[in-house]
């Protein structure tokens, strides 16, 4: 009865103050996106893995939205490209295989790690 | 067994070495007649305790030659040191030169959870199975010290074997003790050691007496082929004049090219097939649909990092020529003067205490000569097959080896040709006939029975004539190469390297203390929660997922590959998305796609007309 109704108004509340914020780092996101920063790159990332969370988690509950789980995956497919990534200048950290790094730079690298952590210690 | 020559020692001394240890090493390369002075004779047998055959003081090397190897499953062992109680470890840790030694980083944060979980299974593993008692590594180090003390000297065994074109210098090493586990936090611990250098020296064609050094290997471990060995002139090497440094890992004494910090990788079988599956993929991933990060090359095969380190930063002493210890040459063959030791062949026992180990990792080795079950071992018997260079001829011969594999290419060629020959007489008299008899319907089965004949010869023909084509481009290539050896060029150094053992990198040393603390806690952390999750009925599923995304968020958090991951979670859920999607429109998937072909190949098809 009443109880029931405050807890529907409550998560009505609830989930429209998370819609509202989604929205509000959405817009931040795409102006930092039209100034080509890398944070809005990272958050257009996380809104779009929030939304295709939300997508599966109503798939499954049978109130599917595949419009924008559709959305949601060109949106994050096209962000993941590689020439995207560098005109946002996101770092891509990469680790070569061992066979292929240059012992020279690894021993340069190396001693200096050693000499801090021997400082350190 | 060859006499060594004053030669032959010459040639070993003027390649001598150096080895650099690492701080906090307690044993360095000793003379096996003083460890056997030290130590007793023992024998187990099977369902009985340990016996002992000679006691410490009174063993000679007589006793060792004269043992009998007829008792089925009895191992004959030595025992340099008695374990010491734990507060004389203490004690004697305080105050060795093991207080100066710093791990760095942990070990298990250098490795992923597959692992960290390997890990955790040997350490089970090594409270059921056979291992070194406690206190025995630094029962061996105040002995191993006591004798230094006495008179300090280091020596190597020296052999030289000729075969292949090929003179190998071996440089064998024993150690009292390998103490990787108890005090470097490695994989094991053993009473004695051995360890071997190679170098690797031709004739000089042009001057008569000389030699030319040619390659280099360092035993690790029990690995053994092409990555073991480097050419002499790669410019990674570090050497003083003819004498190539040699760094070697603290407590196990595997020997490396590099100093640094090791973490051994065992390579994985059978995984060959999911490797080449995976680069499929991986390249329409990154190239076709040039998604995330820019194409690197995948090792050909798999393998694990193990998670235990070797240190080799040769911070400690060093050995050799021109150094502040330099050796005593000790030969493991006889020469003109004097018989080569009578243990190297007389004795198959272990040198050092049996454990029963089931993998025996805490057993004591047999070597130089022997395996632990008395056979003979391939870097003794084998010395230019252990490093993998029994495929590769002295430089001094690759041009006739060249030359040679170039004849028998042409004679194959020649033989080819008139194969060719005779196929294509064969085929045209196939085809004939085919003709004489063609459209005579009482003939239908000889008809077909012609046609399939000539399909076949036509295969045949196809394949002996693109062999010939092949052969071709590598007799080509052969001439091409030939002027290439003629004028000197060797090629790229690191051709022959598959998976070389390489410090780790500066990423694995630099990580924080929170990334070390997280690593430590992270497998029981893991352990806990799934027991939580498994409390807690009809949540097990999700639970689990749950917990390995946390786990795996902590882990990008403390490495700061927070991006990374939340780059590569989101590209995960995108294509669970694009699965549902694809099961849910199947029908209407494949209608645009059809749809999509039909419109490119109608673009193409116009391009070209108007082209």
């Amino acid at each position: 009865g009443e109880a029931e109704d405050v807890q529907v108004t409550t998560g009505v509340m609830l989930l429209s103050s998370a819609y509202i914020t989604l929205g509000i780092f959405a817009m931040v996101s795409g102006i930092g996106m039209l100034r080509m920063r890398s944070w809005a790159w990272l958050m257009a990332m996380i809104i779009q893995g929030i939304a295709m969370t939300i997508g599966l988690f109503n798939y499954f509950q049978g109130q599917p939205s595949y419009l924008e789980m559709l959305f949601s995956v060109i949106i994050v497919f096209y962000l993941n490209q590689r020439d995207i990534q560098r005109a946002f200048s996101v770092a891509q950290h990469q680790k070569e295989p061992m066979s292929l790094r240059t012992v020279e730079s690894d021993r340069a690298a190396t001693a200096e790690a050693q000499a801090t952590l021997a400082r350190r210690n | 067994m060859t006499v060594l020559s004053t030669n032959d020692i010459e040639l070993l001394r003027r390649f001598e070495p150096i080895l650099c240890f690492n701080q906090g090493e307690q044993f360095f390369p000793m003379d096996v007649e003083r460890y056997i002075a030290e130590a007793r004779l023992c024998i187990q047998r099977p369902n009985e305790l340990p016996q002992t055959l000679v006691p410490r003081g009174q063993l000679t090397v007589d006793h060792l030659i004269q043992l009998h190897y007829d008792t089925a499953s009895a191992v004959y062992y030595l025992n340099f040191a008695e374990p010491l109680p734990p507060v004389q470890v203490r004690e004697f840790r305080q105050n060795s030169s093991l207080r100066h030694f710093h791990a760095g980083q942990g070990r298990l944060a250098r490795v992923g959870l597959l692992a960290r979980l390997g890990d955790l299974l040997f350490s089970i593993s090594l409270l059921m199975r056979g291992r070194v008692p406690g206190g025995l590594a630094a029962g061996a180090a105040m002995c191993y010290q006591k004798l230094q003390k006495q008179h300090e000297h280091y020596c190597y065994y020296g052999r030289v074997i000729r075969e292949h074109g090929y003179i190998a210098l071996q440089y064998w090493f024993f150690y009292a003790f390998n103490d990787w586990r108890s005090s470097f936090n490695g994989v094991n611990d053993h009473e004695a050691d051995w360890e071997m250098i190679t170098v690797y020296v031709t004739e000089d064609e042009n001057e008569p007496g000389a030699v030319i050094p040619c390659w280099l290997a360092y035993s690790s471990h029990e690995f053994e082929g092409d990555d073991l060995r480097r050419r002499w002139d790669d410019p990674d090497l570090e050497r003083e004049g003819n004498h190539p440094l040699v760094y070697v890992a603290a407590g196990s004494h595997a020997n490396y090219y590099f100093r640094g910090e090791y973490l051994p990788t065992a390579t994985v079988p059978y995984v060959q097939s999911i490797m080449r599956a995976w680069r499929r993929v991986r390249y329409f991933w990154q190239t076709t649909l040039r998604q995330g990060d820019a194409p690197t090359a995948l090792p050909e095969t798999g393998f694990i990092r193990i998670p235990f380190v070797d240190y080799a930063r040769g911070d400690g002493l060093r050995i050799g020529p021109n150094q502040k210890r330099n050796w005593e040459l000790r030969l493991l063959q006889r020469t003109e003067d004097l018989p080569a030791p009578a243990w190297v062949d007389g004795y198959r026992g272990l040198w050092g205490l049996y454990t029963g180990d089931l993998i025996a990792g805490e057993d004591a080795p047999a070597r130089p000569k022997y395996h632990r079950d008395g056979t003979v071992h391939k870097m003794w018997y084998d010395p230019i097959g252990w490093s993998g260079l029994d495929k590769v001829p002295p430089p001094n011969t690759a041009l006739a080896a060249l030359e040679r594999q170039q004849r028998a290419l042409l004679d194959k060629q020649a033989d080819i040709t008139r194969q060719i020959e005779e196929q294509a007489q064969h085929l045209t008299g196939l085809e004939m006939e085919a003709q004489a008899i063609q459209g005579l319907s009482y003939m239908r089965t000889q008809i077909a029975e012609v046609q399939r004949q000539i399909q076949t010869a036509t295969s045949e023909l196809d394949r002996l004539k693109s062999q010939r084509a092949t052969n071709a481009e590598v007799l080509e290539r052969c001439t091409i190469y030939a002027q290439q050896l003629i004028s000197g060029q060797s090629g790229d150094p690191h051709a022959h390297l598959h998976l070389p053992q390489l410090p780790a990198s500066v990423d694995d040393i630099k990580l924080g203390r929170g990334a070390e603390t997280w690593s430590a806690i992270s497998i029981g952390f893991l352990l806990i929660g799934y027991v939580v999750i498994a409390q807690s009925t009809g949540f097990w599923g999700p639970g689990v997922l749950i917990l390995l995304g946390v786990y795996t968020f902590l882990e990008a958090l403390f490495r700061h590959q927070i991006q990374n991951f939340i780059r590569t979670f989101v590209v995960g859920l995108a294509l669970i998305t694009t699965l549902v999607l694809v099961v849910e429109f199947f029908p209407q998937v494949v209608l645009t796609l059809v749809l999509l072909a039909g419109l490119v190949i109608i673009i193409e098809n116009v391009r070209e007309i108007r082209a």
